[in-house]
């Protein structure tokens, strides 16, 4: 018999609670545009950061209720742009997508040191370390950092310890530019498809010292070109993107093969992957 | 790949003090030494068995919570054994073997390391999973303990042999047959017959003893009632109390064995002092000046006298040493500075205090004491940043 | 003993393996490389060409800004090359490679015979500190002609001279105090002079009981004009704001200067320095510098031409190569480890320590055990540093006062778990920097 008036009296206080909530649920509905909740859905939902806002429902709502531009999505450059603007009523311009490029093609010199501390690019990088763990002051120091930012995955290390960027699943949001000490990471669109992949700016007998893959500022790339587009900066070659037609001449001349067509690694990666898939 | 030198590089400084955390818990396990000896000895072989599972259990679970957080194993630092004596430190010797299975666990899968590890936990895990047990098996861990063994004359001798060679088999027997019960073995071996030369009755702690005494009607004077009336063994108890003769968990027997793991602890700077001095002091004062209740026939309540509390017993009685040298200086779960340390010690004391005194039921407050202030730690902590050199106004 | 700052460690001083070997000249090699980033600031401009002779004591940089500092060449000689070298904080910088002719020979005007009993002017003193190319020689490299032309509404009313030597291992400024006490106490009077200061202190450590005698008692030879300050043992008791509370018990506001607190605090070998330029005529061109360490089986103390290679003292000395495990350029505690046994010394380099047992550590979780709050000399948490460095959240350190760090090393020193605190705390401020640049240049963008 006891069990009844504790019983009932759970059962009393339940009914008012679920009342409570019933009115309260009524009373301050917050009307919410099922536009945001599409958008949502189109967005990649990889919560990146690189529109600016905070996350992707955050960027949905931006759209929807402040009207931010549609086209801040670096992910989904192209088919995301083209369903919001389907969504919103908005005439898409589609955007080209961009890929992360790496200016660094070290040869994997041997490290001049043991190091003992904090394993991150930056935490490397600081005053008193010895410059730098190899030869080149300007390389890629291989401790990763920009493969932990990397919200897709697309960053791994090659063989010689120096960052590669998968394109397949990079997104462009452009996360990895900020870890990088040496600012070797740009964010290039698809179609510039002719790049230096170096960023050492010492002398020529300096740099060919420090590296095998270092520019060493012999100009050939320069006189070969018709366009007048590549120049020596700094003891580097210089693409001027606004000149160059992407003819590929430099490519091939390039002594230390630091200028690469993009294009071409892009098919040779197509190919190796489908040999093995098959 | 092989470097060019051999020659190491790092920011500076290129000198670094012997400690490192190892050394730490290694140094409170050693501390702990004492308490743990005198523990075995009186009671038994069990207690020693109720203390290796509660370690293997704490290390084991924490290797394979750092497995699964994909995390380095780091069961070497010893603070999962120190998590492990911790918690034995604090139970009935007389449970059965998997309550330390379920406290262990419980510390170190929800208390420590789903909070991200040693360093990043809010409350002492060996604590909170005696909390745990509390609440979640009291009758378990209420169930009177098994006395002392009282010396009746034997030797040492005896009292070893006891010890190693009957009284596990007599708690085994104890375990097999009706545990809870308590009932007296039939006495088999000579062993069992020194064990129960003793007077074996289900005894109450000092602490216990304190909070369940009743006084007659015949006994109070005018401003209240006496020590001497709800107590007669006082000083007896106390003095048992101190050197371990009284029961209680595991490792809370003997108030002396942990002022010397607490000497230790001070003397290899491992703790500073504000901790356990402050904690004791404020329980001390408190228990001595502030009457307590006692009950009139079991009926009606009186208080005791100002300025007459038991201190020694509160002091020496239950947890509170273990709790001042072992508990209140844990490192992660209490606060940093010094000044915050003594904010966090009279804390504990005061709460102790008022739940030693005021509580209906425990008779023993350290335990939710120090969770209670482990949870203040953050704040304590933010109150009492050191002063910043060069906030000094010059003279003028 | 005097009241010290709150905190500080105490690490074994090894300074028994190098403290009873007097200065020795240390042989002038053939060829010098002289780093033209000796200094804090702007580094000096060349102003020779290869192929030009060189006496010593002659410019061969001048200074690349009013912080900066002129560059003399340590050898009469023939200007090889303009070349590259590396620095101990591990930067590149441009050197002048200079092939020393034996002669020896002073350029014009250089290294006269000092005359004690001449006066000179404020002006004067600043001038001579400039023209010698002097730098605070402690280690921190900060050009001294700066440090002595205050800011006229700055009145400095304090000098106090730094031979604490916290950092384990060194005992260059030892041996100095003891051989040559009176030109730093010389030198001592003519920074006094430069500020009309009222007051004058040299901080000497209790673990160089000799050196503060000998001090003292030069001091009172000279009629008493400053006081030796005997200095409880502690790291880091050498670092300038906390050497100024033990003398004075004035404390450097937050985000401040000495000056600020109305001090000058110059390095012993400074001041010998300034001596040897006022009264001599002689640029900077050597500094005593101590080669220690298990590494080096005879640790000496050397007086040594800047541009020398690390390699031919350290040789000198019997480095083991094989034996030694990690080189310090500086001390043990501040110093820069390095992989380069060749580089030139320069005028900050205070010693060389080849250590033997440098362990590579690999850093656990913070306990909290709050012995760095404990330690620390700046009054901090470095613990909270080191938690948000740990997750790269840099920028939210500015809030803790991580600009108020000294970098002295001793929560690092005396942590338990290993982290490597101050690591974090130069990434962080690094970042911060950068911050700052960054809004900087919007702002100014914005305009």
């Amino acid at each position: 018999m006891n069990i009844i008036v504790p019983v009932v009296i759970m059962a009393i206080i339940g009914g008012i609670l679920g009342l409570v909530l019933a009115i309260a649920s009524k009373k301050f509905f917050v009307k919410v545009d099922p536009r945001t909740d599409m958008v949502l859905e189109a967005l990649p939902g990889a919560n990146c950061g690189a529109c600016g806002f905070a996350g992707c429902a955050a960027y949905a709502e931006a759209i929807v209720e402040k009207g931010a531009p549609i086209d801040l999505c670096a992910p989904g450059a192209g088919g995301v742009v083209a369903a919001v603007a389907d969504i919103m009523g908005l005439s898409a311009n589609a955007k080209e997508p961009n890929f992360a490029i790496v200016r660094c093609d070290g040869d994997g010199v041997r490290p001049r040191f043991q190091y003992a501390g904090v394993q991150t690019c930056k935490a490397a990088t600081v005053m008193g370390l010895a410059g730098s763990f190899q030869d080149c002051p300007y390389g890629c120091l291989g401790l990763g950092s920009c493969v932990e930012v990397c919200p897709f995955g697309a960053i791994e290390l090659n063989e010689n310890n120096v960052a590669i960027i998968n394109e397949d699943v990079c997104a462009g949001c452009g996360k990895c530019i900020d870890a990088c000490p040496r600012n070797l990471i740009r964010l290039d669109p698809e179609s510039r498809v002719i790049v230096v992949r170096c960023n050492n700016k010492d002398k020529g007998a300096t740099a060919n010292k420090q590296c095998n893959h270092a520019c060493i500022a012999c100009g050939k790339c320069v006189r070969e070109c018709p366009f007048d587009a590549i120049h020596i900066e700094n003891n580097l070659a210089v693409i001027d993107y606004g000149k160059c037609k992407l003819c590929g001449k430099c490519v091939k001349v390039c002594p230390k093969h630091l200028i690469v067509n993009l294009r071409a690694e892009r098919k040779e990666r197509r190919e190796a992957r489908l040999k093995d898939e098959k | 790949m092989e470097p060019k030198t051999k020659f190491l590089v790092t920011t500076p400084p290129h000198l670094k003090a012997e400690e490192s955390t190892a050394d730490i818990m290694r140094w409170v396990c050693i501390a702990l030494g004492p308490a743990f000896g005198v523990a075995f000895y009186a009671f038994g072989w069990y207690s020693l068995f109720l203390t290796l599972v509660s370690v293997v259990t704490c290390v084991i679970t924490e290797a394979i919570c750092q497995k699964l957080r994909r995390v380095n194993v780091t069961v070497t630092d010893f603070s999962a054994v120190v998590t492990g004596l911790l918690l034995a430190a604090v139970l009935p010797p007389n449970v059965r073997w998997w309550v330390p299975v379920i406290g262990g666990v419980f510390a170190i899968v929800v208390v420590k390391q789903l909070f991200g590890g040693l360093g990043s936990n809010i409350w002492n895990p060996a604590l909170a999973a005696r909390a745990f047990l509390q609440v979640s098996m009291p009758t378990e861990l209420n169930s009177p303990f098994w006395p002392m063994l009282r010396d009746k004359g034997q030797g040492l001798v005896d009292r070893l042999l006891v010890t190693m060679n009957g009284s596990f088999a007599e708690y085994a027997k104890y375990v097999g047959a009706d545990w809870m019960k308590h009932d007296l073995p039939a006495v088999t071996t000579p062993a069992a017959a020194i064990i129960q030369a003793p007077d074996i009755i289900s005894q109450a702690t000092a602490l216990t003893a304190l909070k369940s005494a009743s006084v007659t009607a015949a006994d109070i004077v005018k401003d209240g009632v006496g020590l001497q009336q709800i107590l007669p063994d006082y000083s007896q108890r106390v003095w048992d109390s101190f050197i371990g003769l009284e029961g209680g968990c595991i490792a809370e027997a003997s108030a002396l064995a942990l002022i010397l793991g607490g000497i230790l602890l001070l003397w290899k700077k491992i703790i500073t002092w504000e901790a356990p001095v402050f904690y004791i002091a404020t329980v001390a004062l408190l228990t001595w000046v502030l009457p307590a209740p006692v009950k009139v026939d079991g009926g009606a309540t009186v208080y005791t006298m100002w300025f007459s509390g038991p201190v020694l017993l509160h002091l020496f009685g239950g947890g509170l040493m273990l709790a001042a040298f072992f508990m209140d200086t844990d490192y992660v779960t209490t606060p940093m500075s010094r000044k915050g340390k003594i904010i966090f010690a009279v804390g504990c004391g005061l709460i102790t205090a008022m739940i030693r005194l005021y509580s209906s039921a425990y008779p023993e407050g350290c335990c939710y004491s120090i969770l209670i202030m482990n949870t203040c730690v953050p704040l304590i902590d933010s109150w009492t940043r050191p002063k910043k050199f060069g906030l000094k106004k010059a003279k003028a | 003993m005097k009241k010290v700052f709150r905190g500080g460690v105490h690490p074994h001083d090894f300074k028994e393996l190098s403290k009873d070997c007097a200065i020795t000249d240390a042989p002038v090699p053939e060829e010098l490389v002289v780093p033209l980033q000796q200094h804090i600031g702007a580094p000096a401009k060349a102003c020779v060409a290869v192929g030009d002779e060189v006496k010593r004591g002659q410019v061969i940089a001048e200074p690349g800004g009013f912080v900066s500092a002129a560059i003399h060449s340590p050898v009469s000689g023939k200007v090889k090359k303009l070349d590259t070298t590396l620095h101990p904080m591990g930067m590149t910088c441009q050197a002048v490679v200079i092939t020393n002719d034996g002669e020896d020979q002073w350029a014009e005007g250089c290294n006269i015979e000092p005359d004690e009993s001449k006066e000179f002017t404020s002006e004067e003193i600043v001038a001579a500190v400039k023209w010698a190319g002097i730098v605070g020689m402690g280690g921190a490299t900060f050009p001294t002609h700066v440090k002595l032309s205050p800011p006229p509404e700055k009145k400095i009313d304090t000098v106090i001279l730094n031979g604490v030597e916290c950092e384990p291992y060194l005992t260059a400024d030892y041996r100095l105090m003891l051989e040559s006490p009176r030109t730093i106490c010389l030198g001592l009077k003519l920074l006094k002079k430069v500020f009309n200061a009222e007051n004058a202190y040299i901080g000497i450590e209790a673990n160089k009981p000799d050196a503060y005698e000998v001090i003292k008692m030069t001091l009172a030879e000279m009629g008493g004009f400053a006081e030796a300050v005997l200095l409880p043992v502690m790291y880091p008791q050498g670092a300038e704001k906390q050497l100024i509370y033990a003398c004075t018990q004035r404390e450097v506001p937050t985000g401040g200067l000495p000056m600020d607190a109305g001090a000058c605090v110059q390095n012993v070998g400074t001041a010998h320095a300034i001596y040897e330029a006022v009264y001599c005529k002689r640029p900077l061109t050597e500094r005593i510098t101590t080669v220690t360490g298990r590494g080096v089986s005879k640790p000496a103390n050397y007086r040594v031409r800047i541009g020398t290679p690390a390699k031919s003292i350290l040789e000198l000395s019997g480095f083991d190569e094989d034996k030694t495990q990690k080189l310090i350029y500086g001390g043990p505690m501040m110093g820069a480890a390095h992989f380069d046994i060749e580089l030139p010394v320069n005028k900050g380099m205070s010693g060389i320590v080849a250590m033997t047992d440098a362990k590579a550590f690999i850093h656990g979780p913070c306990i909290r055990c709050g012995r760095c709050v404990d330690v620390c000399p700046a009054g901090l948490i470095p613990s909270e540093y080191s938690i948000y460095g740990e997750k790269g959240m840099y920028l939210e350190t500015a809030g803790i006062d991580i600009m108020d760090c000294i970098e002295c090393g001793a929560c690092t020193y005396i942590c338990p778990a290993r982290r490597p605190i101050v690591q974090w705390i130069k990434v962080s401020k690094a970042e911060l920097a950068k911050e700052r640049a960054r809004a900087a240049a919007a702002a100014a963008d914005k305009k």
